[in-house]
């Protein structure tokens, strides 16, 4: 009976839950009605680590724009959300949406959810604000509030790729059609997507593709596919990896003595801090095409940016004290809501006007952003002065190589001195 | 050729790391007939255990192994006492269901408590090689086959040349009748599960300098020492053995021929041609 | 012991069942609403898992593989040559019987743990198909859904259209179960369950009554998953097709009450909203709806195995009888 009296209340906590949550956003009266936004990140599960840190660096932004005062004089409220699968991305979207009544969503690192979270946000003229998921479809999809202040996956693969069909085969003084080419890639959509973009821009380029396999994150031992490296003999290894995966693929290339005269990573595994801190000193001349990432302080031409991103590094490490450096999905996420929320919100004639909104998004053109490149939407709500840098391990810090415009050092190691072929 | 012959010694030394953390499994499942689908997590949680030993002590994961292995135990004692010992009549479903909870909850409580980040235990010997000739053989990997496989056999014989170990099967193959000759038949299902438990530690620590840990760095492992315990015949020390080297060779060949995306797929096909052509395991009786 | 609890009090059941259809038109927004679809979904999958696994007390983790094939046979159909995802459930049950049949005949004379394991098994191969069929399937981008509002697209603006949809579904399955356990077929199902060579030797055709009753549960596991890809519009293999989703059908089933027809909507009914509250209202602990939920699970199987539905009957059942010594008392 005690038991059954112990189940009854759990049920009726649930109610209880359902019911007092269910007076839905009550805005409080008085001048100063908080604008709220959420945050949609896997929090828990495979993508944890760098959900967490994104909803870190978002947090970061918030603050630091509250601290100025606020989107026009309403101070922000940050609501997240973990969204672990696409189907609890759309939940949490909803919830959002709905329950809290939030009119900008913060998102998603992974594409899946991406395209989950679009699906509900779009319908309700809610404005999702994409600083991880880089699958194509998201701006392909004819969503009217979706904007991604990132590259598009399959432009970054080309950037590498043509990276290497140019400035890498004159190095290496061959010309591009002998250039053997293995492209790798971790089998999610953001895998898939980054890999296609790069296996087009090596077969336009006439070089040759030697190779190309994928793979799932949770694999332990990578030797098998090594050797398929190995027999191949690329010049070039085209990598789409994400920290782990990245760290146990290094690993197994030096034990097989498989080393290619150049790894390529293209995206965030290789970009991490955590995984040059892990690989050591052998990273030394690992190329990472991303977005730009880690970049010296004089970039940032104005004064207020530097500083800011210099706070936000400074918050993001207090936060993540294991860290050396701002991981550049965090940077991402810091950078899509710093940016909405100090520049383009601002110039919004009605906040609660998605409308007007999207106006500002779209006519807003920002030259420089804290990530290093400007804003610049397309009518798709892609941003079109995103670009992808060619970055490079040296010495444990991440090098831009290109373009000419952002660059600050030259390209080393080239070929690796731990190649084996 | 000799790229075939390093796909092959790469499959064995990963299936050595399989065949220990299965026969811990062996011994639980095959032997004392209790379904632990949390056994990935109890690798999971030695990988922490030893990353932790390195992190604040600085002792690598072979020196603070005989530490890691008697947390082991007490983490497998108070999971029989508290959980197991209350189902061991049940059904082999409430067993299956009861664990597949406790991974849950022993994941989750990884991630609460110590974030998902990859915690990675790097030594000399993570990037370290033995090179014979032509090939290339990673120290640590060598390593973890060496002790896996000398582990193994130490249990077999435990099983075979002791009292406790003899006790131990014949609990398995007749509770009552053993009760009966005067075996203390909870006492003597706790020293297998806690056996059990140590071995898949032990299966962890020696992968800790290899692979990072992190929550769900046990995961892959529960479900893959299962099908390595049915191959290899349930209860069957050397059946377990050669079924963790068999999967360990499948995934390397899959990986090597066909692709990584088709090395899970791989063993999970034979595992279902064993259940159809051979039931009672590869190296099964009858 | 065959089922004594099942005609007790199942008024009671049978009116939250039918009424709860009422609960989406009272909740206050989308979001509770959205809770209220997933709750139906997952009721009625659970259910169409509890019509094999439940009675025949095999376990089935690989059940996500019907979801699966489901979901992207009418997706399929429907992105790539337009056709209605009405009739996609259908091509989908149809594909789903025939991997039942395969998988079924292949496995269902396993026991215990072998099976389970090998329902495992086959739907990590499915997984994996459907990964690298990229031709096919889009591999691990995912399709999504066109938005296009519209009863023949299954596509609608509002929630209240789905949840009417999805409490038929669920209602289906339940009404099924219900007729199966009063059937022949049912009593055979869980005798077999209970002891297969003892119902072989009451003349039982064991193997055909297994494989009759998991075609069935994959079947209608398929059709939920055409209405899970409708609604969430967008699918990709790496989740829907996980472990992770198949122990979601199994959860629900043995919280309410594995093995009787209305424990899984029993279980649905708690446990789909309390995990997605949990994660939707405490997600500034990453791990702790999973944490939860395990708990809960490990809570009930040591405390009640037989799921909470026995536990609320034997309350009702008390109710009743107490109301009714004061009736005569009262004469």
């Amino acid at each position: 009976m005690k038991k059954f009296l112990a189940v009854l209340l759990i049920l009726v906590l649930v109610l209880g839950t359902i019911t007092g949550c269910g007076g839905g956003a009550e805005e409080p009266s008085g001048e100063a009605v908080p604008f709220k936004v959420g945050a949609i990140y896997p929090l828990s599960g495979a993508n944890a680590l760098l959900g967490n840190q994104c909803l870190d660096a978002v947090q970061i932004a918030v603050d630091f724009v509250n601290e100025k005062g606020g989107v026009q004089g309403r101070p922000i409220e940050l609501v997240s959300a973990d969204a672990p699968d696409p189907t609890a991305a759309a939940t949490e979207a909803g919830r959002l949406v709905d329950q809290v009544g939030v009119k900008v969503v913060f998102g998603s690192l992974a594409s899946g959810n991406a395209l989950a979270i679009a699906g509900v946000t779009d319908k309700s003229g809610v404005v999702l604000v994409e600083s991880g998921g880089i699958a194509d479809a998201l701006t392909d999809s004819n969503f009217k509030y979706v904007y991604r202040i990132l590259d598009k996956g399959g432009l970054r693969g080309a950037v590498g790729a043509e990276y290497v069909g140019t400035s890498i085969t004159e190095t290496l003084g061959i010309a591009p059609a002998d250039a053997k080419v293995f492209i790798i890639h971790e089998e999610s959509s953001y895998g898939e997507s980054v890999a296609n973009g790069a296996e087009a821009k090596v077969k336009e380029m006439g070089m040759q593709l030697v190779g190309r396999a994928h793979y799932n994150t949770t694999i332990t031992d990578m030797s098998a596919l090594v050797l398929q490296i190995k027999q191949a003999k690329p010049d070039v290894l085209l990598t789409v990896n994400y920290v782990n995966d990245a760290i146990l693929l290094v690993d197994t290339l030096k034990q097989l003595q498989a080393m290619p005269k150049v790894f390529m990573g293209l995206g965030a595994g290789t970009t991490d801090p955590n995984f040059a801190m892990t690989v050591g000193t052998d990273s030394d001349g690992f190329f990472c095409t991303d977005m730009p990432t880690n970049l010296p302080l004089d970039v940032f031409e104005d004064e207020e940016m530097r500083a800011t991103v210099e706070a936000f590094r400074e918050a993001f490490l207090a936060k993540n004290s294991n860290l050396k450096n701002a991981s550049i999905a965090a940077e991402a996420a810091f950078a899509g809501a710093y940016t909405f929320l100090n520049n383009i919100l601002p110039n919004a004639a009605d906040l609660d006007d998605p409308e007007t909104i999207r106006t500002a998004a779209l006519e807003t053109k920002l030259d420089m952003t804290t990530l290093g490149f400007g804003w610049d939407l397309g009518e798709d709500g892609q941003n079109y002065a995103a670009g992808a840098n060619i970055n490079q391990w040296q010495s444990g810090s991440v090098v831009t190589v290109a373009p000419e415009s952002l660059k600050n050092g030259d390209a080393i190691n080239v070929p690796l001195p731990i190649a084996n072929f | 050729m000799e790229q075939v012959f390093q796909v092959f010694v790469s499959g064995l030394l990963s299936g050595g790391i399989y065949a220990l953390a299965s026969v811990g499994l062996a011994l639980i499942f095959g032997i004392a007939g209790l379904v632990n689908f949390a056994h990935g997590e109890y690798l999971m949680l030695a990988m922490y255990f030893a990353f932790w030993m390195y992190g604040i002590f600085s002792l690598d994961p072979y020196q603070s192994a005989l530490i890691n292995l008697a947390l082991m135990a007490i983490l497998g004692y108070l999971t029989y006492k508290f959980i197991m010992e209350r189902v061991l009549d049940s059904s082999h479903s409430i067993q299956m269901l009861l664990t597949l909870g406790l991974s849950m909850v022993l994941q989750n409580l990884a991630l609460m408590l110590w974030k998902a980040d990859y915690r990675n235990t790097r030594i000399a010997m993570t990037t370290s090689t033995l090179d014979l000739g032509p090939l290339h053989l990673s120290t640590a990997r060598v390593l973890a086959f060496v002790v896996a496989i000398a582990a193994s056999v130490a249990l077999y014989y435990f099983l075979h040349k002791t009292y406790t170990g003899a006790a131990m099967r014949a609990v398995a193959q007749n509770g009552k009748a053993a009760q009966l000759m005067g075996i203390n038949l909870k006492k003597t299902y706790a020293l297998t599960f806690i056996i059990g438990i140590t071995l898949v530690g032990l299966a962890g620590l020696l992968i800790t300098p290899i692979y990072p840990a992190f929550p769900t760095a046990g995961a892959p492992y529960g479900i893959l020492c299962f099908i390595v315990v049915v191959i290899g015949g349930l209860s069957s020390i050397p059946g377990a053995i050669f079924g963790g080297l068999l999967i360990g060779l499948i995934e390397s060949f899959a990986g090597y021929f066909i692709g990584p995306a088709f090395q899970q797929a791989a063993y999970f096909l034979l595992f279902i041609l064993v259940l159809i052509f051979k039931p009672s395991g590869l190296f099964g009786k009858g | 012991m065959l089922k004594r609890l099942l005609n007790i009090n199942n008024s009671v059941l049978w009116a939250i069942a039918v009424l709860s259809i009422i609960v989406p038109f009272f909740l206050p927004n989308r979001y509770f609403q959205d809770i209220a679809v997933l709750t139906f979904l997952w009721a009625g999958l659970s259910s169409s898992w509890n019509l094999y696994s439940g009675y025949c007390g095999r376990l089935s983790i690989g059940h996500a593989a019907f979801l699966g094939i489901g979901a992207y046979s009418s997706t399929i159909l429907y992105v790539n040559y337009g056709i209605s995802p009405w009739i996609g459930m259908i091509v989908g049950g149809l594909f789903s019987a025939l991997a039942a049949l395969v998988i079924g005949g292949t496995t269902l004379r396993l026991k215990g743990t072998f099976f389970v394991l090998s329902t495992v098994a086959f739907a990590e191969i499915l997984k994996t198909f459907a990964i690298v069929s990229k031709d096919l399937t889009a591999g691990s981008l995912g399709m999504m859904i066109p938005y296009n509002p519209g009863f023949a697209n299954m596509i609608f603006q509002g929630k209240i259209p789905f949840a009417i949809i999805t409490w038929a579904y669920m209602m289906l399955v339940i009404i099924l179960c219900v007729r199966l356990e009063k059937s022949k077929l049912g009593y055979s199902l869980i005798a077999v369950g209970e002891n297969q060579e003892a119902a072989e030797n009451l003349g039982v055709n064991s193997t055909r009554v297994m494989l009759i009753s998991y075609v069935m549960s994959a079947v209608l596991t398929s059709i939920g998953g055409t209405l899970f890809a409708q609604y969430i519009m967008f699918i990709e293999p790496m989740s829907l097709m996980s472990v992770g989703y198949s122990v979601n059908f199994i959860l629900y089933a043995i919280a309410g009450g594995m093995g009787t027809a209305f424990g899984p909507m029993v279980g649905a009914f708690i446990l789909v909203p309390v995990t997605n509250l949990l994660r939707g209202y405490l997600s500034f602990i990453s791990g702790l709806h999973g944490f939860v939920l395990g708990m809960l699970l490990i809570i009930i199987l040591l405390f009640r195995p037989d799921g909470i539905l026995p536990q609320l009957k034997g309350f009702v059942r008390k109710l009743m009888n107490r109301n009714k010594n004061n009736e005569e008392k009262g004469e």
